[in-house]
Parts: structure tokens; sequence; C-alpha cells
């Protein structure tokens, strides 16, 4: 049970992180295409704060499983 | 009237070229008595190409088919025509004579590389019977089971863990028809080896400009990459993909490039493209990725840590890079490797550190077998370090202009960090020098640029001295024939095992016919024979020698064992002998030992290779 609820943290904070990094990729280049690069900067800074939360906390799933898994 | 100036020292005007030579006299006579339409350009342009035309011609003439069964411990080299070994001096000599020139000809220049590339990496193809290396057979056999059953075979082998690679081999022999990927095998090589110098030539250009520093970065990747690591393999596609990762990198998404002098302090505005672009490269380096991610265990850790090099250094401009390339390695490793990491935790992270046990494994370990072995490893070390050598001097020459820049330095020893990491089975600096040979390649190609007249890297208009008058390129075309030569005899220097003949196959492929499912098949040694292609998961596969060290009263091993069938080839004959300093006819008085006591037969006979099966076999049946 505890192995199927960490999968799918797992695979939910992947499809997250592909998310919030996708996006801020697309709206960084949007400003620089725009030459209005500070437009999007208070988007681009939470995007890449909810972005390190979500890389620590898919990290911390992941060896959780490992370590639940091999316990 | 106006007074020009002198021409600088060491400036050729243009009709300096036109002072008549004894050798070009009746070329020249021959275009005199032609019309000027006829003659599109000077005899001194035909040089290179006639170069590298003589050097097709001499590896021709030279290349002559190999038997693997008389090779010693030297391999390959010993068995080569003086003819065909010429033509890797000719073909230098060749590349020297186009990069001098003020105008280079990408075209002929392209012409050349691709030449070299068969020359160095078709040489073992062209003259041997098959496919070499163990390994290559065994990959085969996975796909085949892929392709057979739809899925992988749990708990059978690390590498099932990462089946990427394998779904394709197992996609394309499905789609084709074909039993297996073995057509595949003995060509791989050369074809992926093509592919990566193509990478290496795209990373180069993107890194120092299409000038001559480009080629000569190209050629020095080409001419020492003795890994062959290029066999069908995971790490061979994964490697492709890495230089692809990177060459994009490079020409998309650095800013200022990677070999621009300076320390970025602050970081600086997006590269020079449009955002179109810029997107693209970075969609295309998330596929990449995703399709390193499932295939092999190594490469997106390396790649995601040369990404995290030039974040540090301040050139990536998208500094989520490392991360898209690591996240999927990590979620894979996590859902997808399970079975590799539920019983062998302790392998994974075991080894951390230890980097003692990588230095024992990986080259102290190694250095074991006959003179002629020793010969090859030394070769190899020398290669190394001579390439090592190059590159210290190019960061030197361009340290002496001033040209201050760290990240080609750090990316070129990144590499070294895998050594912290792992100990990859005693692999792990082969994997290091791979890796790290094309930023090598580059810094040592300004090394080789500075030896010749007008340098042309970045930077190279600040040069100020001049060292090397017309000896630059003699001595540049010295060191491209060595690299080319010593990678020759490094790449063959285990085909006195390592490559077989058809009929090590037939034996090892009747072996498979015959065998009932859940009875054994037994090599003497799993490095010297071509196994694992057919039955995987049905018939049990296994070495002697693992249970029996040395091979000490190896037929006592046998019979101990008792395999239900005992493959004996030339290629493990040479395996004990350059290995355990077997007398010759080992593998011979082994099997006329097994045939006096009754208990095994002779079921197969063919150029050396023997199939021996067990005598009660017949009685059972």
């Amino acid at each position: 049970m505890t192995d199927l609820v960490l999968v799918v943290l797992t695979i939910a904070l992947c499809g997250l992180f592909f998310g919030i990094v996708i996006t801020r990729t697309v709206l960084a280049e949007r400003a620089t295409a725009d030459k209005r690069a500070n437009r999007g900067s208070p988007w681009l800074r939470h995007l890449d704060r909810a972005g390190v939360v979500v890389t620590v906390l898919l990290a911390a799933a992941v060896v959780l499983r490992v370590l639940n898994a091999v316990g | 009237m106006t007074r020009l100036a002198p021409p600088p020292r060491g400036f050729r005007t243009p009709t300096a070229g036109n002072r008549p030579r004894r050798w070009t006299a009746p070329i020249r006579a021959a275009r005199d008595h032609l019309p000027p339409s006829a003659w599109p350009f000077p005899p001194r342009d035909a040089v290179g190409p006639l170069l590298a035309v003589l050097a097709a011609i001499l590896w021709l003439i030279g290349l002559r088919p190999v038997q693997p069964a008389q090779l010693g411990g030297l391999g390959l080299i010993t068995a080569l025509s003086p003819v065909l070994l010429l033509s890797y001096p000719v073909l230098a000599a060749a590349v020297v004579v186009e990069l001098v020139r003020r105008r280079l000809r990408p075209r002929v220049l392209a012409a050349c590389t691709v030449l070299g590339v068969v020359l160095v990496y078709g040489l073992q193809p062209a003259s041997e019977q098959t496919a070499r290396l163990t390994v290559s057979w065994l990959h085969t056999g996975f796909a085949r089971y892929l392709a057979e059953h739809g899925h992988t075979l749990d708990g059978y082998d690390a590498r099932f863990s990462w089946p990427g690679f394998f779904s394709l081999l197992a996609f394309l022999t499905n789609a084709s028809g074909a039993p297996d990927a073995s057509p595949l095998l003995q060509w791989a090589p050369a074809v992926i080896a093509g592919v990566a110098v193509l990478g290496v030539r795209v990373l180069a250009s993107s890194v120092l400009g299409p000038g001559r520093a480009g080629w000569l970065a190209t050629w020095i990747f080409l001419l020492a990459e003795w890994t062959e690591q290029d066999y069908l393999s995971p790490q061979a596609a994964t490697y492709l993909i890495m230089l692809a990762a990177l060459a994009l990198v490079a020409r998309y998404l650095v800013h200022p490039g990677l070999a621009a002098p300076g320390r970025i302090k602050v970081r600086r505005g997006p590269p020079p493209n449009t955002p179109r672009e810029r997107l693209v490269a970075q969609g295309l380096i998330l596929v990449f990725a995703l399709a390193l991610a499932p295939s092999h265990q190594l490469t997106p850790l390396l790649l995601a840590g040369l990404l995290l090099v030039l974040v540090f250094t301040r050139r990536l401009w998208p500094g989520w890079l490392p991360w898209l390339v690591l996240v999927p390695a990590l979620v894979w490793f996590s859902l997808g490797a399970k079975d590799f990491w539920q019983g062998q935790l302790n392998m994974v992270v075991g080894d951390f550190g230890q980097v003692g046990s990588s230095v024992d494994q990986g080259i102290t370990g190694r250095f074991v077998g006959d003179t002629g072995r020793t010969i090859i490893l030394l070769v190899r070390v020398g290669l190394t370090c001579a390439i090592a050598s190059l590159a210290f001097a190019g960061w030197w020459v361009r340290r002496r202009r001033g040209l201050r820049s760290l990240p080609l330095v750090l990316l070129a020893l990144a590499p070294l960090g895998l050594a912290v990491l792992q100990s990859y089975g005693g692999e792990v600096f082969v994997r290091c020098y791979l890796f790290a040979l094309p930023f090598a390649s580059i810094l040592a190609a300004f090394c080789l640029d500075a030896l010749l007249a007008r340098p042309s890297g970045p930077g190279a208009a600040t040069r100020v001295r001049r060292h090397f008058g017309k000896t630059g390129p003699v001595i540049a075309g010295v060191v491209l024939t060595a690299l080319g030569l010593a990678t020759v005899t490094a790449r063959g220097g285990g085909d006195a095992y390592l490559s077989y003949s058809k009929a090590d196959v037939a034996a090892v492929a009747d072996a498979y016919r015959l065998a009932a499912p859940g009875q054994s098949i037994a090599a003497l040694s799993a490095d010297a024979t071509p196994m694992g292609f057919d039955k995987i998961g049905v018939v049990t596969q296994s070495a002697i020698e693992r249970t029996c060290p040395g091979y000490v009263r190896v037929a006592t091993c046998v019979l101990d064992s008792a395999p239900n069938f005992l493959v004996v080839t030339p290629s493990q004959e040479n395996y004990g002998r350059i290995y355990y300093g077997l007398s010759p006819g080992w593998t011979s008085r082994l099997v006329s030992d097994l045939l006096y006591t009754g208990k095994y037969r002779l079921v197969f006979d063919q150029d050396g290779s023997k199939l021996l099966a067990r005598a009660d076999e017949e009685k059972q049946k």
C-alpha cells in the first residue's frame, strides 16, 4: 500500500515538475521575444521557487520508495 | 606614385604558388596544353585529394582476411600488412595538406573524415569473418527475448532494467522480419563511430567555429577513440544522443561560447538565436532525456553533470536544463529499475567514494596477461596520456595568449567524477576517457592549431609570436599518424580472443539447436565466446572460468559442473594462453581428456571450433 502511494506520488510530482519547467521555459522565451523581460519576472520567480520545492519533494519520494521497497 | 608597404614576414603573395616545382612539372606541362576551361584548378589543389585516394588504394590493397586463431597477445596489428599500415600516415598527410591551405575546403575535409572513419573503424569489420565481442552478441540475445516475449526477464541481468535500446532493436528486427539483430553487429562499430565523429564535428564547430581548429578537434577524436565502446550497445547509442544534446546546447543555448575567454560574474542575456530556435532546442533535449532515462544508467547522469558545469560557469541560458535531464533518469531508476536495485542496492551505493577500489579494478587490476597484452595496455595508457598532454598544452597555449576560459577544462575533467561514484565493473576509467574525449579533443586542437600557420580558433588573432615554421605541419602530421596507428593497435589488441570465426558462431548455434529447455550450455570463458544470442532464460548459459580460476585442473572443473553442452573455440585457447600463460593446445588436451572419460562426446567440429555434449543425453533420449 505504501509502495503504491509512493509510486503515485512520484508520478504526480514528476508531472508537476515537467509542467512547471515547461511553462517557465516558454514564459522566459516569450519575455525575451517581446523584449519585455521585466513583465514576466514575478511569474518566473514564483515558478522557479515552485520548481525547487517540487524537485526536492520528488527526490525525497524517490529515496523513500527505494528505502521502503528495500526495507 | 603610391609606395606599397612591404609584405609582412611569412606573407605569401598570390603568385608565390606559381614557382616551378619538380614534381608538379608534368602536371603543369599537361595543363599548358589544355584550354583553360578544361583545367579549373591549380595542381597544388589536387595534392590533398590525391593523397587521400592513395591512402584508400593502399588500404584496399593491403586488406586481407584475418584468422583470429592465429593472433597473439598483440592482436590484430601483427596480422596487418605494411602496405595497409602505410595508408594511415598518407591519410594524415592528406588532412594536414588540406588544413594548411589558406582557404579550407569543407567538402574535401569531410570526404577525408569519412575515409578516416572507414580506415580506423572499418578495419576489423572488413578483415574479420564475423562480429567481435561477446557483449554485442549478448545484446542481440536480449533484444531477441524482448521481440519474442514483449517484456523483460526479471532477475536475469541488470541491463534488462534499462531496456530502451533493446526495445528499439526488438522493434527493428520484428519490423524487418529478421530473426535477430546479428546482421547489424559486424559493421555497427564503423557506423556508430562515424556518427560520433559527426557529433564531435558539430560540437567542435559550435565551440571553435567552422575553421581549422574545429577540423583538428574532429580528427583528434577520430584518431584517439580506442575504447571500443562503439559496438551495438545501449552505451554506444546513448553516447550518440549525449553528443547530439551537447552539440545543440553549444550551438543554441550557451552564451557566451564555451571557448570565449574571461570569467562571467553576472549571467548574461540569451544567446543570439531566436526564441523559437531555443525552444525547439530545449524541446529536443527533453526528448533526448526521455530516451536516455530508460536506456542507460550512467549517460543521463553524466549529461546532467556536464550541463551543471555550464550552469556554474554561467554559460548556460536555461538554468533548469540539467534538472530536465536528471529527473527522468531519477524517476526511471525509482519506477522502472526496481528489479535492479531491489537486490543490489549495496552494489549501487557501496562503491560511492571508493576511488581506490575504482583505481584497483579499472587500472591495476587490468594489468594481467602475457607481454603482448601488457604492451597493448601500455599503448592504451600512452594514448590516454598523450591526449591529456595535448589538451593541457592547448590550455597552456590559450593561457599564454591571455585567453583564460574555465568551462572547457571543467567539462574535460568532470567525467572523472564517475570514478568517485562507481567502479562500474572495472570499466569506469574507460568511460571517463570516452566522455572526456570530445572536450579534451577541442582543447588539444588549440595545441595543434598553434603549430600551423594562421591559427584559426577563437582568440587566434591575439597570437604574437611564431615558434614553428615549416616544421609545424610535419609535427602535426606525425602526431595524427602516431595517434591513428596507436588507436588501430589498441582497438585490435584483444582480437586474439575477442574476435570470432563463423565456425565459432556455428558451434554455439548448434548448441542452441540441440539444447532442451532447462539444460545448460557452458563455455570455457564468457569473454571469449560468441554466446548469449539466443535461448535467453530458456537454457542456462555459463562459463567454466567462474568456478575454475586460472583453469587449474580444468577437466575436473568441467566434470564437476557437468554442463549438458560445452563449447570450445580457438578464441578460448588464445584467452587461456594470453591471460593465464597456458601452453599451446590446452583446449585440445581438455577435449581429449573429456572424450577419454566417456562422459562427453563430440557433436560439432569445424575449423577448430568444437561442441561437446554429455554422453548420457543420448542414453536418456
